[in-house]
Formats: structure tokens, sequence, C-alpha cells
């Protein structure tokens, strides 16, 4: 096949994630014997897919978006074509690169992290395996090669899960989370083969043209299919109350956390995104997606509340903040979510790699106390000051905002954000307060700046490819607009109060659950130990003192 | 009295007991280290080690198949073993014991068994964890230093009370299939006391059994019961009573009568019975295993005690120094210090260097540029006597109101911007407007071009501002913003003569003063470490030694000082000149202060001290790089990777801190100068001759000496028994309470001691578990008067927790037995 240069960026897409997996499949034979082989070879795998990225970002810049196919297989049962190809777009490039960022950073800290485990060349082995098949993922423009490294991702994810074998718990989270995968998976190959039946494409970028001739509502087989693919991101995302196993992985080294919390969980919002054609038309899907991402929000950002070790509360952060995502793909906010996952990812990453730090900020000197009294009051002034100043900053960005619905709601959110960020003024006593406040307000405005800016960078680039859905309209979509508002200011009432009402026995029985996790996770736990015991496939847990001798051997 | 209030107070002495045997848990920003067998030594070492693996399952020794592998290695000989039975008085001779040796399989111990383990063993749910976990969260959020923002509502009152109402609300037991604990809580009486006597009523525990089995409870939560000894250490210190380790004793034994009766079976009261009386049985002493542990873990003490012998046997006494030294340098007695001196001495053999404990004599705590709050900086067994403010070094007193309330304003504003990123309500607007800064700073720190989180003492400063300040000896009121309520801080003029005596006479340093004196203290350097102040000066309270350091050296150049001085009989001449540095021991760089305030005659001496001391670090530097894998790599690598580890985020060793440690030796430098010590050996400068009451041998042994047992015994426990007084894999390190402490992955229990990764390299353990030597060069009469004096120290000697020398006049060592008689070794 003649290269065109056009097809450069296509080709550094496909390209990038193979050494990865030939570190991951041929090197990683017997990985543990030959440690410093494996940890030199993952980072220059990862580093040479990070400059394929940032090469495919630029090539992709100067145009060069043209796409090849590879290898074609045509499947029996009107199923399409597998094929390998990359999906050049402006999403898959800059997930690439994201990915790939996160990827190389999460190589370079298990570099010399996992010095002298035992088994630290598996480690690795599989962190090169999940990283470069997650990629392939990513770029793949066949929704059945997508399939592949959809579940090969996950199944390598769970090497790393259940990495310390001995441990007990880090085996139950893995299987936890094993069980639940494994259900996202066949929902998703359903999802995949109405999709292909139905549009007669295997390809995603065939369904927005298939789809284009068809007006109204979707075909019953297509209504199905999306339903299917918002139980396979739900499953996907973690998501209350199947967030148990991603609250329970710092049973991994601290890398895995990093890499999961700041890339794989985004997996089902980035199935979303590339299936926008198909979700921006049902309706209902959209509001499943808001309620389930809104129960998140409000379960997990309360549970967080009242973790008392930092990877614990960095992970029910992540549980929120994904929901917060799904929640923005049922708004149709599409551009919005990928500006929240590349965000959060490296904002994520960032904080589980640097966790070991907390302690430094109890080391600071101590400061004079000031008094503080929190009343709803201030909550209420701290809503009317943030007000303005966000309906201000929309103003001058010539952010439109009356025509859409989704829009006011998320106005409405960074209202609530910014009057957090007064009331850390407000609640103080008359002294001091003043300058202080002033300096939030200003610090608010540059917050607001950022935020509207940043939208309308994101819809100009890719507003095209992701068009947000047509506005949905009825009483129940209002009320569950309604929902969203009454959850953040409910969140933000509740921390503002918390001091007054902490000790009425209501929100103490509140706090001891919130505390419990609810006890869902107990519940699953006892679930998958009494279904796994039939099947074990790990080794039973042996004593810690073996798990100690084995370092030594 | 009746008699069951006599039952009641018998049980209550026991309790006492079992809460005194667990050892204090620091918190991780004082992360200093603790003898994890502190409240076991009024028992015989030999004792403790029966004690604790009747217990626990793991006594005091390694496995067996450690030992086989030192002898084959060599590193245990044949006449090692034939010393170390003839010292243990053990009947068999070399090659009977080796057949003993060859037959004996050692049989797995078996641990004490609570309610928990036997339910556990009949159910197959594991219920031992269950209850850890349960009382691990609980403790968690009552003790949280400010992690969670939703503060659990029971802090004012009782851990025992706050557990009751908890416990209450509770649903998991329920979840676990436990119905009517709600009920059954009911019979709980309100007060610890009363709820540890009913549970052992409920239990119906033979008082035989008691002792053990309250010690295993505790042993059983142990991270979280050292961390409510260590509220009672603090409260003590304070003239006041702490009895949260009682509550949570309480809390587990409540567990433990609870689950017995909701999961009552005949099979369950056949079990527990049989489990109780396996308690009660009498041991048998007489247990080869026993003797063999013992006999190889002396031999394995021996084989360093012989090369330690060798290499000190010859070395001239208390010969004194020919002619007036250039420069005089006190170091920590820390290990680490060794190998640096030893270099420093060898670049410049004009250079006399001694070893004194870090915080340099001055017992204070430090109160940081506008802080309100001093943090203790000196020795954990010690209150503070005076408090040193942090000031700006110009008087301009505007300049430093000004920087005071900029530092406020800028840590509030932190403040509120953590809130805002962290809150529940905020945190997801915050990642849509800010999130993407942290892709530069991601990528700046891996590739540690800056630090995650600024350095805690330069909060809030802007650049160059940190270099300005210092520690200040006058005494007064710090300037008015400063001192919200800080007090007087500095040492008034009418104390320092004594205080510089204090110092000087047991640092020994009476005459000869050279023309430069450097106290150097030492700190370490890492990013991301949350056992970072492990590294640091423990005589400094777990922080580096910079300020302490710089105090001395203040107060000795002060001229009222040294007026003072001489009507003690202390003349410093007038050409003397005190300065203050740092040794970092990550990168074993040495860094003066002040070397502006240098006066001119004696700047030619500091640009030469500069340059022996970058050649004094690069020595060291070559002989510690063996240690950390890259020994064959060329010299400016070595530094350039040391450098790295400082600022590497994902670095989980970068340095062996005080591995290997094994000997504390108090005797003049010249006994042991030009001696390869392998810093192994803490120093400690000590000539008799100069102590004329021996006063400064009974500081030594009460003081420095126990310090260094308790670092030789946090390592000895965290080799041994990682489990239980080690923290275990630091990779799975999760910071829980705010800065409280670590626990290894999702939960569990709070976690004590070093990371296997502190002590082990991949390939082999860098710490051998020996008891501390001690040598020290007194008279014996004098080392018995102080061991007979203090009841701390006796333990430790009687009891063979450490195993004390003694050099006389010719440079012998002497032992001194069990039987307290001393013996030529």
């Amino acid at each position: 096949m003649p290269v065109h240069p056009s097809m450069i960026t296509s080709s550094l897409m496909l390209i990038l994630p193979w050494p990865l997996f030939v570190v991951g499949l041929v090197v990683g034979i017997g990985a543990d014997r030959h440690a410093r082989l494996m940890r030199a070879l993952t980072m220059g795998a990862s580093w040479f897919a990070l400059v394929c990225a940032i090469l495919a970002a630029v090539t992709y810049g100067v145009g060069m978006t043209h796409s090849t196919t590879y290898i074609l297989v045509h499947l029996p049962e009107r199923l399409g074509v597998l094929a390998v190809n990359a999906d050049v777009n402006s999403l898959t490039v800059l997930l690439l690169l994201l990915v790939a960022l996160v990827g190389m950073v999460v190589a370079r800290y298990a570099y010399t992290y996992l010095v002298g485990d035992t088994h630290e060349g598996r480690f690795h082995r599989w962190l090169s395996f999940t990283l470069g098949s997650f990629l392939m993922m990513i770029s793949s423009g066949n929704m059945w090669v997508f399939l592949i490294f959809w579940i090969v991702t996950s199944l390598c994810l769970h090497k790393l899960l259940a990495f310390y074998r001995e441990r007990p718990v880090a085996v139950l989270a893995a299987r936890k989370k094993y069980l639940l995968h494994r259900i996202a998976d066949a929902s998703l190959l359903v999802a995949f083969v109405l999709i292909a039946h139905t549009l007669h494409t295997s390809q995603f970028a065939g369904i927005g043209p298939a789809l284009a001739g068809t007006h109204g509502s979707l075909s019953e087989p297509l209504q199905i299919a999306s339903g299917l693919l918002v139980v396979s991101a739900v499953l996907k995302s973690a998501q209350f109350p199947f967030h148990g196993w991603l609250i329970q992985v710092m049973e991994a080294p601290t890398p895995v956390s990093a890499l999961l919390h700041a890339g794989i969980i985004y997996t089902g919002a980035f199935l979303i995104l590339r299936m926008v054609p198909i979700m921006s038309r049902a309706m209902w899907t959209g509001d499943a997606l808001i309620v389930m991402g809104l129960v998140s929000i409000a379960a997990a950002s309360l549970m967080m509340m009242t973790t008392t070790n930092i990877k614990g509360s960095l992970a029910y952060s992540t549980c929120a903040q994904v929901g917060f995502m799904l929640m923005e793909c049922g708004l149709g906010l599409y551009s919005l979510v990928l500006l929240h996952i590349v965000s959060h990812s490296v904002y994520k990453a960032h904080a589980f790699l640097s966790s070991g730090s907390v302690v430094d900020h109890f080391r600071v000197p101590a400061l004079p106390t000031v008094p503080r009294a929190a009343t709803m009051g201030k909550a209420i002034a701290s809503l009317i000051i943030a007000a303005p100043v966000v309906i201000g900053m929309r103003l001058v960005f010539g952010v439109p905002w009356l025509q859409q619905t989704p829009l006011i709601v998320m106005g409405i959110i960074l209202t609530v954000a910014i009057s957090h960020l007064l009331l850390q003024a407000l609640n103080m006593g008359k002294i001091g307060m003043k300058g202080f406040l002033w300096m939030m307000i200003s610090l608010s405005a540059l917050i607001s700046a950022a935020y509207f800016g940043l939208d309308i960078l994101f819809t100009t680039i890719f507003g095209a490819m992701l068009s947000p859905a047509q506005g949905s309209a009825g009483v129940v979509h209002d009320g569950i607009l309604g929902a969203i508002i009454f959850v953040f200011v409910g969140l933000l009432v509740v921390q503002q109060m918390l001091p007054r009402i902490l000790h009425h026995p209501f929100w103490q029985a509140i706090y001891v659950h919130l505390y419990n996790d609810l006890y869902i996770d107990m519940f699953f736990t006892r679930l998958v130990r009494k279904f796994g015991q039939g099947n074990v496939a790990e080794p039973l847990p042996a004593t810690r003192e073996d798990d100690l001798w084995e370092v030594i051997s | 009295m009746n008699v069951v209030e006599t039952y009641e107070s018998q049980v209550m002495d026991k309790v006492e007991a079992a809460c005194q045997h667990i050892a204090p848990l620091w918190p991780l920003k004082n992360f200093v280290a603790v003898n994890p067998y502190f409240g076991l030594s009024n028992q015989p070492f030999w004792q403790a080690h029966e004690t604790l693996e009747r217990i626990t399952g793991t006594g005091l020794c390694m496995p067996r198949a450690y030992y086989h592998e030192q002898i084959a290695r060599g590193r245990i000989t044949r006449s090692d073993l034939a010393a170390a039975l003839q010292q243990l008085g053990i009947l068999w001779d070399v090659s009977s014991f080796e057949q003993v040796l060859a037959r004996d399989t050692p049989a797995s111990a078996t641990p004490l068994n609570l309610v928990t383990n036997v339910l556990g063993g009949l159910d197959g749910e594991d219920w031992s964890n269950f209850v850890v976990e349960r009382i691990s969260r609980y403790c968690a959020a009552y003790f949280d230093e400010g992690q969670a923002l939703w503060s659990m509502p029971w802090r004012d009152t009782s851990l025992y009370s706050g557990w009751l109402a908890f416990t209450c609300f509770d649903k998991s037991p329920r979840m676990m299939g436990v119905r009517g604990m709600r009920h059954a809580m009911a019979a709980l009486p309100d007060t610890a006391q009363g709820a540890i006597v009913w549970a052992l009523r409920e239990l119906d525990m033979p008082p035989a059994a008691i002792d053990d089995y309250l010690y295993a409870a505790l042993l059983s939560i142990g991270g979280w019961a050292g961390w409510t000894r260590y509220l009672r250490w603090q409260a003590e210190l304070q003239g006041d009573h702490d009895d949260s380790i009682r509550d949570l004793l309480a809390i587990r034994l409540a567990w433990d009568a609870l689950l017995y009766k909701l999961c009552y079976s005949e099979t369950l009261e056949t079990h527990w019975r049989q489990s109780l009386a396996a308690v009660t049985k009498p041991i048998g002493h007489t247990d080869v295993g026993f003797h063999i542990d013992a006999v190889l873990q002396t031999t394995f003490e021996v084989g360093y005690q012989r090369q330690l012998t060798m290499s000190l046997i010859g070395a001239q006494g208390a010969a004194e120094h020919k002619g007036r030294a250039d420069v005089q340098a006190v170091f920590c007695i820390d290990v680490r210090s060794e190998v640096y001196r030893r270099a420093l001495e060898t670049v410049a053999p004009r250079v006399q260097t001694l070893g004194f404990a870090g915080f340099f004599g001055i017992l204070m705590e430090y109160l940081p540029f506008g802080a309100v709050e001093a943090k203790g900086h000196l020795p954990i067994l010690f209150n503070p006597s005076y408090r040193i403010g942090e000031c700006l070094d110009s008087a301009n007193a505007w300049e430093a109101d000004k920087l005071i309330v900029q530092r406020h304003t800028r840590m509030r504003v932190a403040k509120a911007w953590k809130t805002f990123k962290t809150s529940a309500s905020s945190t997801f607007a915050f990642v849509e407007a800010v999130g993407l800064l942290s892709a530069p700073k991601l990528i700046s720190d891996s590739m540690g071009w800056t630090r995650p989180v600024s350095l805690p003492e330069r909060m809030g400063l802007s650049v160059g501002v940190h270099e300005r300040l210092g520690p200040v000896l006058t005494h007064g009121e710090l300037g008015s913003k400063a001192c919200v309520n800080g007090g007087l801080t500095g040492i008034p003029e009418t104390d320092r003569p004594s205080v510089a005596e204090f110092v000087l006479r047991n640092m020994g340093m009476v005459r000869d003063f050279a023309r430069l004196v450097l106290f150097v203290g030492h700190g370490s350097t890492t990013v991301n470490n949350p056992q970072a102040t492990g590294l640091d000066c423990g005589a400094c309270g777990g922080q580096s030694g910079e300020v302490s350091a710089r105090i001395a050296a203040a107060l000795l150049n002060d001229p009222l000082t040294r007026r003072g001085l001489v009507a003690n009989g202390i003349e410093i001449p007038a050409d003397t000149y005190f300065m203050a540095g740092l040794h970092d021991t990550t990168t074993d760089e040495v860094q003066l202060f002040n070397t502006d305030d240098v006066p001119s005659s004696h700047t030619a001496d500091v640009t030469k001290m500069h340059r022996w001391l970058a050649t004094a670090g690069q020595i060291t530097r070559m002989e510690r790089a063996t240690f950390l894998g890259i020994g064959d790599v060329p010299i400016p690598t070595i530094h350039a990777d040391m450098r790295r580890r400082t600022r590497d985020w994902a670095q989980v060793r970068p340095e062996w801190a005080l591995a290997g440690n094994a000997a504390f030796i108090a005797a003049p430098r010249s006994r042991t100068v030009h001696r390869d010590l392998a810093g192994r050996a803490f120093l400690h400068e000590y000539n008799w001759h100069n102590d004329a009451h021996f006063d400064t041998l009974q500081l030594i042994m009460t003081a420095p000496m126990i310090v260094a047992n308790w670092i030789n015994m946090q390592y000895y426990g965290s080799v041994v028994d990682n489990h239980r007084f080690g923290s275990g894999n630091k990779v799975l390190h999760n910071v829980v309470g705010g800065s409280i402490g670590v626990l290894e992955g999702n939960g569990g229990d709070l976690r004590a001691g070093l990371a296997l990764q502190s002590l082990h390299d991949g390939a082999r353990w860098m710490h051998e578990p020996m008891r501390l030597n001690v040598i020290i060069e007194a008279p014996q009469r004098a080392i018995d008067d102080v061991i007979a004096r203090h009841n701390r120290v006796r333990e430790l000697v009687d009891n063979a927790w450490i195993h004390l020398f003694q050099i006389d006049e010719d440079g012998n060592m002497n032992r001194r037995g069990i039987d307290k008689q001393w013996r030529r070794n």
C-alpha cells in the first residue's frame, strides 16, 4: 500500500502502542528474571508512545487526517468488518496524547517505585500491556477491534489490581471488578451487534452518516443498543452502587491507582463520546445517564467527606467526578465532558502519585486561629455574591446561556462552587475578612474566566465532532434538571451547616452510614466471596509472614 | 473491701500492666524511632522472646532459614558458636549443637487465640480482620487530624463512649449476618473499666489467662494501641493523664464478648474453652527449639562483637592531641555521621571531630516565623526549657511584620484554595476551570524539576526570604505580630553561662578549643515520603538539626556567655569562632550557615573548611554508593544520582538511614579514629578524666544510650516481625488521619515502625537484627554505679536488651555478664 503523507497521522496512531505490546507479550515472558530490562523497556516504550502521540497531534494539526486500513476481515451474519484502522479525529488524537502522557509519567514513576519487589518484572509487563491495549482501544476506528481491546485492557488491568495475590482484599476487589466488567463486555457486545445489524457499519465513523438520513426518534434496536451502551458505560465507570472495587484498589501499588484513576476509568465516558451520533438522539438514555451520574455524585461526595485516609478520599472523589462526566454526557454537553476527562486525568494522576506528600501539609507552621461562624445566611449571601460574578463573566465571554437549559444548570453548578470559595472568607469573623473577601472575589472572577474560556475553546475545537444533543424537553427532564440543582446546593448547605448539625441524632446516623460506605460494598463482598468460592482463580491468601519471606527468598 | 471490688481492682492492675507493655507510636510529622519492646524491658530478653512467641507466634528471633543462610555465608562461625554457648551457659558443645540443629525442625508457633480467631476458625469468616477493621476505622475517625471534611460527632467524648454511640448506629455486623447487636450493646457498662470487667466475665476468663489475653487483645490492634500510648506519653510529659489506651482495650474486649454472645453455639464454647486451656497451660522452659534460637541469635551477635573488638583493640588510649587542632567539628551521634567523620579526618588530619546528640544540649522548642505554636526541638524524653523564635536577619521590625502578614495571608489563601479543590460542591467546577494546570505540574514533578508540595518550612514565604530567617538567641518578645500568643523567646542572659557550660562539659570540650568550632546537625532531603521525618534527627524530635546547631553556635559566640563561662572554669579563647552546619544525610553534603557573619580573621579558615567538607562528602558518597547499588559508576554520576534521589517522588529508598546500626561507643575519639566502623556505630565523645562526678556518664547512659537502644530496637523489631512492628510494603502506604500514620493498602490496623523498603534492597536485608553493643570507656565502678541508680538502665543491662562492654585504660574490652560481673572479652 503506498504511504501517502496524509496518512502519517493514522500510521503514527497505529504504531504507537506496538513497542508496549512487544514488551508486554514477548519480552515479558519470565519477566521477574530480568526486571532491570523490563523496567527500562517499559519506560522506553511509553516514551515512544508519547513521542508518537505528540507527532500525531502535530500532523493532525497540519491537516493529515486521512485514515488507512491495514487488516480487513469480513465477518459473517452481517456483522460488518473487523478492520485495523485508526479513527483520525480531534477526540482520539487528544485522548491518545493524554493517555500517552499519563502513561509515561506512570511508567517513569514505577521505574523507581517498584525496584526490589519480588515481582517487579511482572509488574512492568502488565503495565506495558495494559497501557498498550488501552491506547489501541482509543485509536481504534473499528467497533470490533475496539471491543477486543476494551476486554483486553480490562483483563490486563486485573493482573495489576491483583498484583499482590497474597493480599485477600486486593484479590477480592479485583474479582469484583472482574465480574462487573464481564457484564459490561456482554452488554457492549450486544449493543455493537445491534448497531452493526441496523446501520450496516462496524466503523465508528460510519454511524453518523448512516443515521444522517433518518429523522425523528431512533429505531427500536438502536434504542436498545443505546440503553446497553449506557449499562456498559456505567459499569465501567464504577458508579454507585458498583463503586466498591474502585475504592479498594489501593491494595495495588500507587502507580496502578494513578493509571486507573487518570485513564482507564474514563472508558465508559469515552464510549459515550464515540457514540455521540446515537446517544444524542436517544433522549431517555440521556436522562438515565444524568440520574446514574447524579446519584454517584451525591453518594460518593458525601462518603468522601467522611473518609479519613488520603487514597480513599481520592478514590471517592474520582467516583463522583466520573459521575459528573456521565451527567454531562446525559446533558449532551460532550465537549465539556472531554474537557473534564483531560483536566481530571492530569489532576488525579498528580494527586495519587503525590499522595505521600499530604503529611507536609500538616507540618506547616501553625496559623493564628480565626473565629469562624458558619450560618445559613452566609451561604445565601455567598450565592448572591457569586451569581453576578458568574453571570458577568459569562457575558464577557459571550457564552449563550438562556437559550440552553443544560448551560444554565452548569452555570448554577459553577456559582455554587464559587460561593464555596467565598464562604471561606465570609465564615471568618469580621477581623481580616474584608481584604480576604476581595481576594476571594477576584479569584472567583479568574476561575469563572478560565471556566468559560476553556468552554469556548473546547466547543470551538471539538464542537463539530461532538455536537451537543438536541434539547430534551418534558416534565421528567425538567424534574431531573431540578434534581441536579438540588443536589449541588444541598451539598453546599450540608457542608456549610456541618458544625451545627453534627450532633443531631439524625445526622449522626447519616454520618455512620456514610462512613461505612452505606454497607453496599460489604454486601457485594459477601456476595462475591460466596460466588467466588467455587472457582478460585488466584491461590488462596498465604499468611502475612509468608509474604514477607517471599521478598527475601 | 468486698470480693467483687478486689477482683475489679486486680483486673484494673492487669489492664494497666497490659497498657504499659505497648510502645508509643509517634505521628508522621515527628516520626521518631521507638523501641517496640519498650514495655517488655522489665522482662529478661529471652523471656520477652517467649512471651511474644506465645502471644503473637513471632518472638525476637529471625526464622531459622535466616541463620542457616548466615552459617552458609560464614557470617556465623564455629568459634563464635562456642563463645555463644559458653556465654549462655548451655551445656552443649559445638558439634552436639550442630547435631541438634540439624535434627530440629522448628515447630510453627501458634499465637494466642482471641474469641474472633476461634470464631473465624469455625465458620470461615475472617472475624479478626473484621473487628480490627471496624476498630481501625473508628479510631481513624475519632483521632483524625483533618483529612475528613465531615468530622466524627463524638470526638469530644471519651474513646469508649464515642464507640458506644458509633456502634449503636453501625449496621456492619448486621451485614455480616450478626443480628441483635444493638440489643446486646444495651448490656454494656458505661465506663471502659466496667466494660473490661464485664467482657472478662462474659468470656468466663480464668484469672491466670487474663494477663496474656489483655496483651494479645491490645497487640491485635497494635498500631492504634501505640497511638493511644503516645497520647498518654504526651499527657504524662505535661503532668497529665490520658486513658484512651484503656478505652481501646475495652472496645477490643467488648467486640470479643459481643460476638461470643451473638454467635454463641456449643461448638464455639467448646473450642473457646480449649483455646483458654492452652493459654493457662504452664510453659515448658526446656524447649529445645527455644535454646537453639537463643544460641543462634547470640552467635550472630558474638560474630559482630568479635569483629568490633578486633577493630578497636590496640587503639591508642585517651592520648592528648598534639597541639591545637585547626578545627573541631561536633556531629550528631547518629551512625550516618561516623562515615562522614572518618572521611573528614582522612581529608584533613588536623580536624578533630566529636560526637554528641544532635540537639547539642539545648532543650528548646521552636517557633517558626509567624507561627503561633511552638514545636518541640529536643529528644522526646525531655520537656523544653526555652522557646526559640525564628526571625528575620535584619532588625527591621516593620519588614518582619509585613512578611508575617504576607505569610499568614498566603497560607490562608492556600488553605481556602485546597478546600475549594476538595470540597464536595466545588471540586467539579475546580477540575473544569483549573484542573489543566496540573498538567505542567505533573510533568515537572515527574522530571524532578519541582517538589509536589512546597517545603513546610518555606510555606508562604517569597523566594529568598527563607535564607534570611534564622533562630534568635536574644531574649524578649518577638515582633508584635509574630507573637500573637508566642510569649517570650530566646535564652535569658543570666541563664546563658550555665546552659553553655552544660553543653560544653557534656561534649567534653572544656579546654583546647580550636580556632573554628563547627556544630553540624543533620537532616535528610526527600520528597513525597510519608515517613520522611523518620530520616531526620531523632534528637531534635524528628526534624532537621539545623536550628539546634545554629542556636548552640550563637550561644557560644555570645560575649556574655563567654564572660560567664570563665567564672565556671571554662575559658574560650578570643580567637575561637563557633559555626553551625547541616549534614544532608541523603547527599552527604554539608552546608554552613551564616557565612556572611564570619569575622574577617576567620574567613581563611572557613574557606579551607568548605574545601575539606566538599572532599569529605565525595569520599562518603563513594562509600555509601555501594549500598545504594551504584558503586560501580563514575564519581560525578554517583553525586548526580544521590541528588536525583532527593527530588524523585517515586523514590522509596532515598537513603539507608540507620540501617546496620549495631554499636554505641562512648569514648574519646582517639579510640576510634581511623577505624572503619562501617557506619554501624553511634559515637559519643566521652573522656572520663574530665568528668569529676561522673555526671556526664550518667547523662550518657540515661539519655543517648537509651535513644540508641530505641533506634536499634526499632530496626530489630521491624526486621524480625515486620507485620506487627514494621510498616510493611511502602508502595501500598496510605496516609491516614492527616498525619497520624500509614495504613498498608486499603485498611487494617495503623502501621508502626519501618517499611520493608527501608530494611531490604530486594535481594538482602540491609540491617542485621542485633541487640545494641554498648562500649563505654570509664571505670567499671562508675558504670555499675549508674546502673544501680537508674531503673531504666538497669533493666536494659540486666535483662540483656543490650550488651555492655567497658574499655579499660589499656584498651582492653571487658564484658558485663548476666551475673553482673565484668570479664575480659
